[in-house]
């Protein structure tokens, strides 16, 4: 019995030593002692050593989806600043794959008070929840001495009802990529092309040459992307102020299906399934001319690898006609209330973010360029590039005048969802327009109810 | 003098309690405390943090309302019975075949091949499945020289998340089947044969029935496993983003809800899963035992 | 009649070779991709690689500073830990649940079996709460303790354990043998093969495992790899995959475990079900 009762014992206590090894180190020393003003202007030298001064602090911030490009931007940054190296230490964590583990964990953190990351990457489409929560520190503070030189789309992006909330990753305006070589061959300027018409016109052009040749690949599953780039282009929504879901009789709502669907059924839509291993090849055999997406896409598209496409592809904003709006928003960076050390986090980012040499090496690591009117001016992003056919700059700087932030709710996450389920419906012909908006507006109402008064 | 030794060991009312201490604690600590917790859950509208507010039902209600919550289930329903069925069959008669007479000295080289599948892990098996089903870069497109759009047809999407599931879960309940025909002795079945019943009648009559318990076992754990399924039609049907709800399986509406903050529906609708599969074990528990 | 019985026999070789190919072929494509280049991948993924390459996987080790195989053996240790404690915690149960009458067992046996039903997912908010309590978030402990208590195994190790004559304790009592010593000395040895292939299943379970991790961790070098392997991309983009390095990860974590099983197959398949097959 005695004997029972000690083995038993003993093996708690393995259990117990067995875990004991992986414990934590990630309580960082609370800082009561912060001294970073928040008004302080942290762009002058001299008032900076004040900002930095005091206990050193770690700084946890929450990425996705992998870690390794903050680890090296914070690495040069901080070695370019001694004296907030001297200061701050970053650790960088990842929340996941993709925008929605990371608002999963920012919510759990929030729920449990603990593990809480100081500085988080969000996309625009999860900031309402949050703001309209009351979770984030509020950044007006940190971001006015640079605000002059932010351009003003990019505002857009860093606001939630006229309230600073969110630093800026990356400002995702809508832009066409294009094959430079054959719009050319083929006398198209995309500057020209101005209505779904005359996209699909031009890609029909192009076919006369290359008869395989198509302008886009608008498929079942569709895109949120793609749904809300094209839906950014309007006024439409899916709920009016109040959070009643109304799509069915927005008319703004229709068109964008009709525009999706349009282009979907028209003889320039390739098959081919977006980020599936056929669409790299896709662009390398010359079936995909062209793209309409976001900016970002740039990176992606050099990470295929496709050496034989250098040189031939160019950017554009897209045709007038849908060109306004954004691929939502942005992606934004945001500092929890709750933060051990927000103002830290806050001036950290408010550097990273708007520092004019800062700027530099995200771009050089990531390919993000600033929105900035002064890096509007810099011959720095505004030179030729190394891959594609034009400088990106320019015409990025261009699209960002039409970017227009989509009105997000707390519940966009699953709004997007549902309106894409009956999206597909239509685009495969299983439901009329009216059918799918109709279903779409009723399982939004029985899902989420009404989105800010959750 | 020794009996009354024993007495006193067995009488202890303790040991066994002891015995089961550990496992009912890591139990209740890591299961039935957070089971318990989901299930209060789902009686309130909670974002995760901030105040949970009790709105009784309501929950339940709107996933009854919500369409997508029934396509779902048949989702599931489709994966667990389409992938079943053959699982099932394939298995046992593999098993039948490895275990027949004239092959059964071969069985160290059939058996590990066909459990194979069950040793590679889900992830990569996902991945891999991606790349042989690719509508231009995958493996049947190539061999067949066609383009079939295996994982953008949605129809076509939930076969291809049938043939993964039915190709792992071979080997497993072939194993199953092979130990439960080991059980039963060669007279047995030399004494059918002699009688002259053809081998198909010796199967149907003599070996099936002998089966029934490990059919039962295989059936229900089937069951539970599948109307579970998640990572398979996640990792496989996701084009780098969810796969769409038209094919996606009932646990997703668990993780989205959880993910886009709405935990009390999500563990509403873990609640509703928990009640389906209840019903379907006891479904086939009284199949299994209704005629004895 | 012998000439029949050779053509049966052809039949049946030929029919299970056939399957066998079926089920070993999408690991022969996983393994050829491996040493594909991208190029080659896009032309060619049914066949043997033409002109094999190793640079995948030299990719692969560096791939974020090695961070593959310190995740591989995060993944190692993790399901090695956790089948461990699995499997002590519930063979104890489950010798208690076989050979012993006490107040409550029935009631108690059902109870656990209808959880089983219960889906993990569900659970996740909750745990999350409680091991962020205990500061157990990006630990290895919090990927090996939740789970240990695992029905599944505690249910087809007390199958078998019922199949235990009930002499052999009885003589090891009238030895003198106390309740832990019979359980060690006459139970454990009886039941290694059973235990063994439990083992294997659950370091299989734990091994595949994403949902839980995801949630539970944020510093990628406390993650298994299975997290890693789907979003493999060298530069920053979640979404475009290069898919002969996810196929060298794939290769990376299948190979060593399908090396370790044809091994140790014998013991394992023949023990795999005996608790089931007897219940």
């Amino acid at each position: 019995m005695k004997k029972v009762i000690a083995s038993i014992l003993t093996l708690v206590l393995c259990i117990g030593s067995l875990t004991a090894c992986g414990k934590t180190n990630n309580e960082t020393k609370d800082d009561g002692t912060t001294n970073a003003a928040p008004t302080a202007a942290a762009g002058s030298t001299d008032e900076a050593s004040g900002v930095w001064g005091g206990d050193p602090v770690t700084l946890k911030m929450m990425v996705f989806p992998a870690t390794e490009n903050y680890e090296k931007i914070n690495e040069k940054f901080l070695a370019a600043n001694p004296d907030i190296d001297a200061k701050v230490d970053v650790e960088v964590v990842l929340g996941g794959s993709g925008d929605g583990d990371v608002a999963q964990k920012l919510r759990l953190a929030l729920t449990s008070g603990q593990d809480l990351p100081d500085i988080i990457r969000l996309n625009y489409t999860q900031l309402p929840e949050f703001a309209e929560a009351g979770v984030l520190e509020p950044l007006g503070d940190y971001i006015v001495a640079y605000e002059d030189d932010i351009i003003d789309a990019a505002k857009a992006a860093m606001q939630y009802n006229g309230e600073y909330l969110a630093f800026p990753r990356e400002i995702k305006p809508k832009v066409w990529f294009y094959r430079a070589d054959i719009f050319e061959e083929c006398g198209i300027d995309p500057y020209e092309v101005k209505t779904i018409d005359d996209y699909i016109a031009a890609g029909e052009k192009i076919r006369e040459k290359y008869p395989n040749a198509c302008m886009e690949n608008y498929n079942v599953p569709s895109k949120n992307y793609d749904l809300m780039m094209m839906l950014s282009a309007t006024d439409g929504r899916f709920c009016d102020e109040e959070g009643n879901y109304n799509l069915a009789s927005d008319p703004n709502v229709k068109l964008t299906f009709e525009r999706i669907k349009k282009i979907h059924d028209s003889a320039v839509n390739s098959s081919v399934a977006e980020w599936s291993a056929d669409w790299a090849p896709a662009f390398s055999n010359g079936e995909l001319v062209s793209q309409l997406i976001g900016g970002w896409f740039k990176t992606d598209f050099m990470n295929f690898g496709l050496e034989d496409q250098k040189d031939k592809w160019a950017i554009a904003p897209w045709p007038e006609e849908i060109r306004e709006g954004s691929d939502a928003g942005g992606a934004i960076w945001v500092i929890p209330a709750n933060s051990a050390n927000k103002e830290v986090a806050a001036q950290y980012m408010s550097k990273l973010c708007f520092d004019k040499e800062a700027a530099k090496m995200i771009y050089d690591i990531t390919g993000i360029i600033p929105a900035s009117k002064s890096a509007q001016e810099d011959p720095y992003y505004n030179g030729e590039h190394d891959y594609y056919a034009s400088s990106l700059g320019p015409v990025n700087f261009e699209a960002m005048e039409y970017l227009k932030v989509y009105p997000y709710t707390p519940a966009s996450t699953q709004e997007v969802t549902i309106a894409n389920q009956y999206l597909d419906e239509y685009l495969l012909g299983d439901m009329t327009l009216d059918e799918a908006l109709e279903s779409a507006q009723r399982d939004m109402i029985s899902l989420i109810g009404n989105p800010y008064q959750q | 003098m020794l009996m009354n030794k024993h007495k006193v060991l067995t009488g202890s009312k303790v040991i066994p309690y002891l015995f089961i201490l550990p496992f009912m604690i890591s139990y209740i600590i890591f299961f039935l405390y957070p089971a318990a917790y989901s299930f209060i859950l789902s009686f309130f509208s909670y974002k995760g943090y901030g105040a949970a507010k009790f709105i009784g039902l309501s929950n339940y209600i709107n996933l009854f309302q919500y369409g997508t919550m029934w396509g779902c289930l048949a989702n599931t329903l489709f994966y667990f019975i389409c992938s079943f069925i053959p699982t099932m069959i394939f298995a046992f008669v593999l098993a039948l075949l490895v275990r027949s007479k004239p092959v059964k000295k071969f069985q160290a080289i059939y058996k590990p091949i066909i459990f194979l599948p069950q040793v590679c892990a889900v992830v990569a098996s996902a991945l891999c499945f991606k790349i042989i089903f690719g509508e231009r870069v995958g493996v049947i497109s190539q061999l067949l020289g066609t383009a079939v759009p295996f994982l953008s047809d949605t129809q076509l999407m939930r076969w291809t998340v049938v043939i993964m599931m039915t190709w792992r879960a071979i080997g497993w309940y072939f194993i199953i089947y092979l130990s439960g025909l080991t059980t039963i002795s060669d007279e047995i079945t030399e004494a059918a044969n002699i009688d002259g019943a053809k081998p198909i009648q010796t199967v149907w009559h003599i070996i099936m029935p002998l089966m029934k318990p490990t059919f039962m076992m295989a059936f229900i754990t089937n069951a539970i496993g599948s109307l579970k399924i998640y990572t398979e039609p996640n990792l496989m049907l996701a084009q780098s983003f969810d796969p769409p709800m038209q094919v996606a399986p009932y646990t997703n509406l668990i993780v989205n809800s959880m993910s886009s903050g709405q935990f009390g529906v999500a563990c509403a609708a873990g609640w509703i899963l928990v009640i389906v599969i209840l019903s379907l074990t006891l479904a086939q528990l009284k199949f299994f035992k209704g005629d004895e | 009649m012998d000439r029949k019985v050779k053509l049966s026999t052809g039949i049946i070789h030929l029919v299970l070779i056939v399957f066998c190919l079926i089920l070993a072929y999408p690991i022969f494509v996983m393994v050829a991709g491996a040493f594909k280049t991208a190029q080659e991948l896009s032309s060619n993924v049914a066949g043997f690689p033409i002109n094999p390459t190793l640079d995948n996987f030299s990719r692969l080790f560096n791939y974020n500073s090695g961070l593959v195989l310190r995740t591989y053996f995060n993944s190692i240790f993790v399901s090695a830990s956790y089948t461990l404690l699995t499997v002590i915690i519930s063979s104890l149960a489950a010798f208690a649940f076989a050979k012993y009458k006490f107040k409550g067992k029935n009631v108690l046996f059902i109870m656990l079996l209808i959880t089983m039903m219960i889906p993990t997912e569900l659970n996740i908010t909750p745990l999350y709460l409680l091991f962020s309590k205990l500061g157990w978030l990006n630990t290895y402990k919090v990927q090996i303790i939740p789970g240990i208590a695992n029905v599944f195994c505690l249910f087809l190790l007390r199958q078998y354990m019922v199949t235990i004559p009930d002499s052999l304790i009885e003589a090891a009592r009238i030895d003198g043998a106390k309740d832990l010593r019979i359980f060690f000395k006459v139970i454990i040895p009886v039941s290694v093969p059973s235990i063994g292939a439990l083992a294997i299943l659950q370091f299989l379970t734990k091994w595949n495992e994403i949902l839980f991790p995801k949630i539970m961790l944020t510093k990628q070098d406390l993650m298994p790899i299975m997290l890693i392997l789907p979003t493999l991309n060298e530069l920053d983009s979640a979404r475009s995959v290069p898919w002969e390095l996810v196929l060298a990860g794939c290769t990376l974590v299948t190979i060593p475990l399908v090396i370790v099983f044809l091994i140790f197959q014998n013991k394992f398949l023949s023990s795999v079900t005996m608790g089931a097959v007897k219940g």
